[in-house]
């Protein structure tokens, strides 16, 4: 028997290969085709069958794949061939539980089998079942007493600990780990480096780190032969360091530094170590000292050892704060009283571990710096005179540093946070001496490369220490030209670098883009009209540094920060496309572009990124599940919470929630013309108006907001509070839009004349199998409404957006703040919420449940209600009306023309009666800026973006009337029959018809005012291609008439074509209303 | 001075400064991650004072006998951080835990047009052992050079004699 069946193995693999090879080959018609003729031979193979399946599934036939498996999940199958081709099937089909199921079953049928025992184990990973993990894992170490199985077990008890929801159930799983390895450790059964490293996890994630210092000291240390070479020791200094055992510590720390002079871990141990053996505590657990800035500066979680980030969350912190209390004194207790100081020792290591290196051709950094860093805690404590005692004059060392790394790029960023203990007195000195370490020539232009770099230094610190702060609107310009024009005259000394290399001068214009953007008013508390001349003229620099530099990913950042002010996405989709974004950068960098490209009415921009950045997000479950289970082949264990986190963390983006809702929202709203194709796309779209599965707890903000250079001081950058107040903001929008979307797809359920329960149910399968969310995770804090049955949801949903609107209220009334550069871009719900666009939304669901009503309960529709949407939709719609009227997208350049700068001259005291903008115009209109800043177009075009997807909605909801109240009006007008029919008013039917009018009526207008504002920018475009943009003066030592030639005429054609696209949308709209009469 | 310290997954959420420049590639997670499952002790990154990505080295062990090897597959720096002496440190981690894994030489591929890479390594001790043609895809493909430098259990140094002829890429094993 078993003989046969080799036989037939061999043969049935060669059957199968071409469909393999067809499957590989991405060919999946022949794979099917292949797959047919194999069947014709041997009807029943189930391999060829579930090969068949997946074929079919990837040609978008779920139905008939799903059916050609469920047939073969029923026999069972426990050969290698099929079951694999299941799981690829099962992964596909996004069903993971059901690899599970199969392997079960399988191995229920062969219970021996080691094979399919570790395929069931893998299954459980995939679908992070700890606890079955654990079973098949000890099933697998009973059956063959292999060490990897057993770890598997441990590792399973660790995962089940660190998942836990409670305190307890953690502790338990965790001891119970802790003691299966101790039993093996007790039978000298520890085998591998990996068994070592899981077992210090362990005792880490529980805060035990005496039994871990133990272990690396140990017998058990001498196994762990793979790492890198100070991979124990700074365990051994991470466990002192808990332990508050200082000392100790402090002596590792300082062989690593005899050892390894550069790195740089070492010597904040050291430090903090030496400063805690001298009673100087640091106030708090953070390791890096006088840290100057909010979010820009130290990353949070940096560890001090060598282990993973994952680790100082899970217990390290608790654990250690209680043993240094009780350890700590013993160790840095009477020894050290009667002694010198221990700093002061340190002081002199330090030093000496500086003059061995000072030896060396090229001296390594880290020495240097290790004295600065001690001398800065010691200023940071209120030490000074011992700091200059010990290690001498803060300002001279600083000075010392910059004497002899100010050649190098990254010389501030080496010094930046020890800036804030330079006292304020000492600033104007200290910079006088830098600036005289700059060679110039006589016209003051730095001499060469390196003198170049000192001259950015010096001008890199002087920003940071505040010299630039009190300058005047009209001094930043001055400063920024100056800027722009050291670049231009230095440009030449690097003219041989490599194409790929980025030009030390960019860091001019960088600086340069950076005053021009203060000057010209941004983030003075003027976010709506920063100077658009200004932002043109930046604009123009930035894109030639970039011809010079094409690598240069810093003026690409800031160059579509500007053209995203002035709501030229066009152009900010341009830069963007050469960033080359891709992957995870989509989601931490997301917030260059992709919201703004929608909200400025560039749907195809936004809907190429917004399907990119879903398609990675929805990958992310299959990419993070591949290599889990390559951490347990391998033995990489202690990888296995971080990945784990890692997927948690991706999964619960906020940008991948906020992605998902607008792109929803577009596919409802942008090109929906009528009330069939409006049903289709909701029935397309993956919503359930009874529940939002989103964790609002832990929607997770991954957006990177340290890339972008800036060297303002400490209080200008990027604070914390600004960007919690930022993601709130988005979140409460995310809010807004949820409900919307729900609110949308119950009034589709509502009125479709199929079964609603069925559809109830269809959504929810639909649901739990989809990978978008981590199907995994238990959604403890998503919400439900508890409705009973459409209508009351409806109404639950409508007062739900309602009071979501009213809570929103703050963001009305202000406007949303221009953060730092480096910082997000404005956020969205201001301007949102400032347009009562909500209310639009709550009224026509308002009607829709009283036309509902009045259909089921022959209750009347009341007037009022009719008159209250009617009231609300006009007010918006007026109001987009005017915005479209005054939106400047044809008169912007004009505005920045040379004769409007001469008038703004003229007429300087007038030109504006902003408030904000007053202390500005009297010096900034001297140049040839600021005149009375037009407003930019940006806001314009987004409210009218908005605009545009409200009325989307109304549509939508008024749509589901008419699908109500159709019927009623064919039976009515049959006239006399069925007089049981529910009754209703005929004036109903009139208002509604009357009310359709008047709204068509001026969604109308807002579409030929849309038209007149295109005509006018296409008038506009032409005249001044004609003229070759001499209107526009972008003139500046590094730009001239062809860049006011390029830039002007690719921002006319980014407006022309948003306005092409609001138009378009709007017809829609109008379309869509206008079929709905009665 | 720097940090070195093994990557972790969440570097990924601001390796940006470095992965932003051209040069650089950005991969899908699974790449990332499967190394760090499969060769975690290779994967290294240098964190500035600050906390900044200044760069990283991704690299495994492969090979069977006497090919048994350590490969750099990824090594990068910001541009801010170029010229001190970071890809050496980086590259000192990596053939330290070669030879600990006893490997009989370490290897990697270049662009030929590199000069600047190919300098450094061979500042690092590498020689140009082979030619790779086509190695790399584009318009127009590039070739490789596969550079190795022979580690201490290669007492006589046989991993490294140069060969004369070119290879095409499905020849390298």
């Amino acid at each position: 028997m078993a003989g046969k069946a080799h036989v037939d193995d061999s043969v049935i693999e060669r059957r199968l290969r071409p469909i393999y090879e067809w499957l590989d080959a991405g060919n999946n018609k022949k794979a099917v085709q292949e797959a047919d003729k194999v069947l014709k031979k041997q009807a029943s193979l189930p391999c060829a069958r579930v090969l068949k399946g997946l074929a079919l599934l990837r040609l978008g036939k779920r139905d008939e794949c799903e059916g050609l498996v469920a047939a073969v999940v029923k026999e069972a199958p426990t050969d290698e061939a099929t079951l694999q081709a299941l799981t690829i099937c099962f992964r596909e089909l996004h069903q993971p539980e059901q690899i599970c199921r199969v392997y079960e079953t399988a191995t229920k049928k062969e219970p021996g089998n080691e094979e399919l025992l570790s395929h069931l184990f893998m299954a459980y990973v995939r679908v992070s079942n700890y606890r079955n993990q654990h079973q098949t894992a000890m099933r697998l170490f009973k059956l063959k007493p292999k060490n990897p199985y057993y770890f598997w077990a441990v590792m399973s008890h660790v995962m089940q600990g660190v998942k836990s929801g409670d305190q307890k159930g953690r502790e338990v799983s965790l001891l119970l780990a802790e003691r299966m390895v101790n039993n093996f450790v007790k039978e000298g059964k520890i085998e591998a480096e990996a068994e070592v490293l899981t077992y210090l996890h362990i005792l880490e994630t529980q805060g035990k780190y005496a039994e871990a210092l133990s272990v690396v000291e140990g017998e058990l240390g001498n196994k762990v032969v793979h790492q890198p070479g100070n991979f124990l020791r700074l365990k051994r200094a991470t466990y002192h360091t808990h332990l508050g055992q200082w000392q100790a510590a402090a002596d590792v720390y300082r062989d690593l530094i005899k050892d390894e002079h550069d790195n740089w871990q070492h010597y904040v141990g050291y430090i903090r170590a030496v400063m805690e053996i001298s009673g100087r505590h640091s106030p708090t657990h953070s390791l890096n000292p006088p840290s100057s800035t909010g979010v820009c500066s130290g990353s949070d979680n940096s560890s001090i050892g060598g282990f993973g980030g994952s680790d100082n969350s899970t217990g390290g912190c608790g654990g250690s704060d209680k043993s240094s209390v009780s350890n700590g004194g013993e160790d840095s207790g009477c020894d050290t009283c009667d002694k010198e100081d221990p700093v002061a020792t340190a002081a002199a290591h330090l030093a000496a571990v500086r003059k061995a290196a000072s030896t060396q051709e090229y001296p390594d950094r880290g020495p240097f710096l290790g004295v600065i860093h001690l001398a800065s805690t010691l200023h940071h404590h209120g030490d000074h005179t011992l700091s200059d005692t010990l290690c001498g004059d803060l300002m001279e060392l600083l000075l010392s540093y910059i004497t002899s790394y100010g050649d190098k790029m990254c010389c501030y960023a080496d010094i930046t946070q020890y800036l804030p203990n330079l006292p304020q007195e000492r600033i104007a000195p200290f910079l006088e001496k830098v600036e005289g370490l700059v060679n110039r020539r006589e016209d003051g232009v730095p001499l060469d490369v390196k003198a170049m770099y000192r001259d950015l230094c010096l001008v890199q610190l002087s920003r940071a220490l505040g010299q630039h702060e009190h300058l005047s609107p009209q001094e930043h310009i001055q400063l920024a030209d100056s800027l722009v024009n050291r670049y231009s005259q230095t440009l030449e000394l690097t003219s041989n670098m490599a194409d790929t290399d980025i030009r030390p001068g960019d860091a001019y214009l960088l600086l340069a883009a950076h005053s021009y953007l203060r000057g010209a008013g941004v983030r003075e508390g003027n976010t709506t009209h920063p100077n658009p001349h200004v932002l043109l003229r930046v604009a123009a620099i930035l894109e030639r540094g970039i011809v010079v530099s094409r690598a240069n990913f810093q003026l690409k950042l800031l160059l579509i920060k500007v053209y995203n002010m002035l709501g030229a996405s066009e152009i900010s989709h341009t830069v963007y496309e050469k960033c080359d974004l891709k992957h995870i950068q989509l989601d931490t960098l997301g917030h260059t572009l992709a919201l703004q490209a929608l909200d400025a009415a560039n749907y195809t921009a936004a809907a190429d990124i917004f399907s990119a950045t879903l398609k990675f997000f929805m990958a992310n479950y299959k990419d993070t599940s591949d290599p889990l289970i390559s951490s347990y082949k391998y033995g990489s264990l202690t990888r296995i919470p971080e990945f784990v986190e890692f997927r948690e963390r991706l999964s619960n983006s906020l940008h991948f929630a906020t992605v998902t809702a607008e792109q929803m929202l577009l596919d409802i709203t942008n090109e929906i013309s009528s009330h069939s194709q409006l049903v289709e796309a909701v029935s397309q779209l993956d919503i359930d108006p009874a529940t939002d599965k989103t964790c609002w707890d832990d929607l997770r903000d991954n957006r990177d907001l340290r890339v972008m250079d800036t060297w303002d001081p400490p209080h200008r950058q990027l604070q914390e509070v600004e960007v919690n107040a930022n993601v709130s903001s988005e979140v409460s929008l995310l809010k807004l839009r949820n409900l919307t979307l729900r609110l949308v797809a119950a009034a589709c359920r509502l009125t479709s004349h199929s079964s609603s329960n069925k559809a109830s149910i269809r959504d929810h399968q639909h649901r739990s199998s989809s990978t978008k969310k981590d199907s995994n995770s238990e959604c403890v804090n998503g919400e439900t409404c508890g409705a009973t049955d459409d209508a009351t949801l409806l109404a639950d949903l409508t007062t739900r957006l309602h009071q979501e609107s009213q809570s929103c209220a703050q963001y009305r009334a202000s406007s949303s703040p221009q953060l730092p550069l480096q910082g997000p871009d404005p956020s969205r719900i201001h301007l949102y919420a400032s347009c009562n666009l909500v209310g639009v939304i709550v009224r026509h669901s308002e009607v829709l449940q009283q036309v509902h009503k009045s259909c089921t309960q022959s209750q009347g529709v009341s007037g009022e209600v009719l008159k209250a949407a009617k009231g609300e939709v006009e007010a918006a719609v007026a109001a987009g009306l005017a915005e479209a009227q005054q939106l400047a997208v044809a008169t912007l350049v004009a505005a920045c023309s040379k004769e409007s700068a001469a008038e703004g001259e003229a007429t300087q005291s007038e030109t504006n009666n902003d408030n904000t903008f007053d202390s500005l115009s009297s010096d900034l209109s001297k140049l040839s800026l600021a005149t009375s800043s037009p407003p930019l177009p940006r806001h314009g075009l987004e409210r009218l973006h908005h605009l545009a997807q409200t009325l989307g909605v109304a549509a939508a909801l008024l749509g589901c009337c008419h699908s109500l109240l159709r019927p009623i009006k064919a039976s009515t007008s049959k006239k006399n029959k069925k007089r049981k029919d529910p009754v209703i008013t005929p004036g109903v039917m009139t208002e509604f018809s009357s009310y359709l009018t008047t709204l068509s009526s001026q969604i109308h207008q807002l579409k030929e005012a849309l038209s007149t504002q295109h005509k006018a920018v296409k008038a506009a475009l032409e005249q001044h291609t004609k003229e070759e943009y001499t209107c526009l003066d972008l003139t500046s030592p590094l730009t001239g008439p062809e860049d006011a030639k390029t830039i002007g005429s690719q921002m006319e054609l980014s407006y022309l074509k948003s306005l092409e696209r609001l138009t378009a949308s709007i017809a829609n709209k109008l379309k869509y209303i206008s079929s709905l009469r009665l | 001075m720097t940090t070195l310290r093994p990557f972790r997954c969440e570097d990924m959420f601001h390796f940006n400064n470095v992965n932003l420049d051209p040069l650089t590639e950005t991969y899908g997670l699974s790449f990332y991650l499967q190394y760090l499952a499969h060769w975690p002790e290779y994967f290294q990154v240098a964190e500035s004072p600050s906390g900044i990505v200044m760069g990283y080295i991704m690299g495994k062990a492969e090979g069977h006998g006497e090919n048994w090897h350590g490969h750099v597959t990824a090594l990068t720096v910001a541009p801010e951080y170029r010229r001190l002496g970071l890809a050496r440190q980086l590259m000192d981690i990596l053939e330290d835990i070669s030879e600990k894994k006893r490997c009989f030489f370490v290897d990697l591929f270049v662009r030929v047009s590199n000069r600047v890479a190919i300098t450094m390594y061979k500042k690092l001790g590498y020689i140009v052992y082979r030619t790779v043609l086509q190695y790399y895809s584009g318009d127009p493909d590039e070739d490789a050079y596969d550079m190795r430098k022979a580690l201490s259990r290669d007492v006589y140094a046989q991993s490294v004699v140069p060969l004369t002829h070119p290879v095409r890429p499905e020849d390298i094993e």
